[in-house]
């Protein structure tokens, strides 16, 4: 086991081992995180006026991750920092309107760790904030409205767990996870989830 | 529902590692502490606002002197996509008709032409009322001008492709360098409108208390509890209106720190209650996190993101328009939360202590600064 902490550690002591991670996933922002989430209306909103929506409330989120860690026997508990980016587009069933969101979300928490012969296990929670940009065509009989919102959630809430498999100081990450980030859209005064459930997996460095 | 939840997260690890580890281990959740920055934006200057802080507290009996200076560039031109203020209008002096719509109505809400450097001087007193409590007296002392950071902050956006002619870039291309103006509408009517600089004007005291409630210990974080509170100076005439509210604030922060060996995390909660917000927002809300590197015992590195409300509060401009975008709906953006991300470093030797560090905003609300640049040093004994 100790071969994996290459550069500085071993897991026979109490350390600290660090990773960077990138992943790539889908997010269904659709999907309220269990517990903690609640079902938005703003896109709802929209789509009794001008149809249904045309695209799913799937997003493909990219993540960039630091953790850092200390390891006590087969234990390890630390902290981490995500970045999470991602564009989405909507049109409507019955007219041409359209809403472009951007969003970026700077999340942090505790997480905790299982170190296992062959994978590592973890579980994690935290909080941070989303930024994001939401922009509207909407179309209503001959007219247009143009709206472009931007906002930021503060109170936002995760949960997330997954393991890893360590191929020496680098790996396959797995993470499954839950997002609570409410933005309330000021042209329609509703709530648009930025969260939701979201499966990742990428690559990561340790060292 | 989301407290419930969190509560079952939370006894689930503990549940998870109370076999592992429960004495408490006093100092190993404490570092050197988060940057102590508060936030520097122009308008929110008359008002306390809260800042990071560490956990620990200096012990019963102790003191310390610091001396801080905090130097911010703000530029914020709401004219800038029509191109309605540039150079030419700054300099015959801007009038409330600049501030109309490109159709020549009254815009709804907040605008704004501010393009000024604020050097705010602080003498901060810290003394031990016992090994868990902690006095602060903090004693401002502001300057707005126009500074010299202009170039590089241009140079800078520049060499990472953000123009200065477009938002990203604040449109700072469209106004002379190194300048001074502060101008602030509200429903087309000024709230402030002047040209001239300022220079170490005394701002209104600050004292605080910071309680350490808990040291913490393997699995629970150290936690103290800081309230502070500013109190009110009426004399406001002239440009001191621009420093001194009048009013008494008075706010408070909850921090968290845990320690994982040479890193320390802290995390802190927190509100700012205006008592006299001359048409801005009543309360702030703060909220940061800090990773703390300690490449020694006397030194580390610092990274940190603060999360604020805004000090313009939600108002009646529209943010639906059927002409395309448009001012009104622009600025109703000024009300937005916004955040920044700060870099920094803390030493600390016997009895003498400082910090340095970097502040950039990255979201481009046009209700926070554009660069900061921080120190402190000061004594303890």
């Amino acid at each position: 086991m100790c071969l994996f902490s290459f550069v500085t550690t071993g897991w026979c002591a109490e350390e600290t081992v660090v990773y960077l991670a990138i992943q790539y996933g889908e997010q269904d922002t659709g999907s309220p995180a269990p517990v903690v989430g609640s079902k938005d209306s703003y896109l709802s909103t929209l789509a009794d006026t001008h149809g249904a929506l045309k695209e799913t409330r799937q997003v493909s989120p990219k993540v960039l991750s630091f953790d850092f860690y200390k390891t006590t026997g087969t234990f390890a508990s630390g902290f981490g920092l995500e970045v999470h980016s991602y564009n989405k587009s909507y049109t409507f069933e019955n007219d041409s309107s359209s809403v472009n969101i951007s969003a970026v979300g700077l999340l942090y928490g505790l997480n905790f760790y299982y170190r296992g012969d062959f994978w590592f296990p973890f579980l994690g929670f935290g909080t941070g904030n989303y930024s994001a940009k939401v922009q509207e065509e909407l179309v209503t009989g001959s007219s247009k409205t143009y709206g472009t919102v931007f906002g930021q959630v503060d109170k936002s809430f995760f949960y997330k767990f997954g393991f890893r498999i360590p191929f020496n100081g680098m790996g396959l990450v797995f993470t499954q996870q839950y997002i609570s980030a409410d933005l309330e859209v000021a042209t329609e005064n509703k709530p648009l989830s930025l969260g939701g459930t979201a499966s990742f997996i990428g690559f990561y460095y340790g060292f | 529902m989301k407290i419930k939840g969190l509560l079952v997260l939370f006894a689930f690890f503990l549940i998870l590692f109370y076999g592992e580890e429960s004495a408490i281990a006093g100092g190993e959740n404490f570092g050197l502490g988060p940057l102590e920055i508060r936030p520097q934006f122009l308008v929110n200057q008359p008002f306390l606002a809260m800042s990071p802080e560490n956990t620990l507290t200096l012990k019963n009996g102790e003191a310390s002197l610091s001396f801080g200076i905090e130097i911010a560039n703000t530029f914020v031109n709401t004219q800038g996509p029509t191109e309605q203020i540039t150079k030419t209008e700054v300099a015959r002096g801007l009038t409330l008709a600049d501030f109309l719509d490109k159709d020549g109505n009254t815009v709804k809400g907040f605008s704004l032409y501010l393009d000024a450097e604020s050097k705010r001087k602080k003498i901060k007193y810290r003394y031990g009322l016992s090994d868990s409590l902690e006095f602060k007296f903090e004693l401002p002392f502001i300057s707005f001008d126009g500074g010299t950071m202009d170039s590089t902050i241009e140079s800078v956006h520049s060499m990472i492709g953000i123009s200065n002619f477009k938002k990203g870039g604040a449109y700072r291309a469209l106004s002379e360098r190194n300048q001074y103006a502060y101008y602030v509408v509200k429903d087309g009517e000024f709230v402030y409108a002047s040209t001239q600089q300022i220079y170490n004007v005394r701002g209104e005291p600050i004292v605080g208390l910071k309680w350490n409630l808990s040291e913490g210990g393997k699995v629970m974080p150290a936690a103290s509890l800081k309230l502070s509170y500013k109190f009110a100076n009426t004399d406001r005439s002239g440009e001191q209106q621009l420093i001194r509210s009048g009013g008494v604030d008075w706010g408070h922060y909850l921090i968290l720190s845990k320690g994982f060996n040479n890193w320390i995390v802290y995390f802190g909660d927190g509100q700012t209650r205006i008592g006299n917000n001359r048409g801005f927002a009543s309360s702030l809300s703060h909220r940061f996190m800090t990773m703390e590197y300690r490449f020694a015992e006397e030194d580390s590195f610092v990274f940190q993101t603060v999360s604020q409300s805004s000090i313009f509060p939600n108002s009646g401009a529209s943010s639906r328009s059927t002409t395309g975008e448009n001012q009104e709906q622009r600025n109703s953006n000024l009300s937005t939360p916004t955040s920044v991300s700060a870099f920094g470093y803390k030493f600390l030797s016997g009895s003498i202590f400082w910090e340095t560090g970097f502040v950039q905003d990255y979201n481009n609300f046009g209700n926070e600064t554009d660069f900061v640049f921080f120190w402190e040093m000061g004594v303890s004994w």
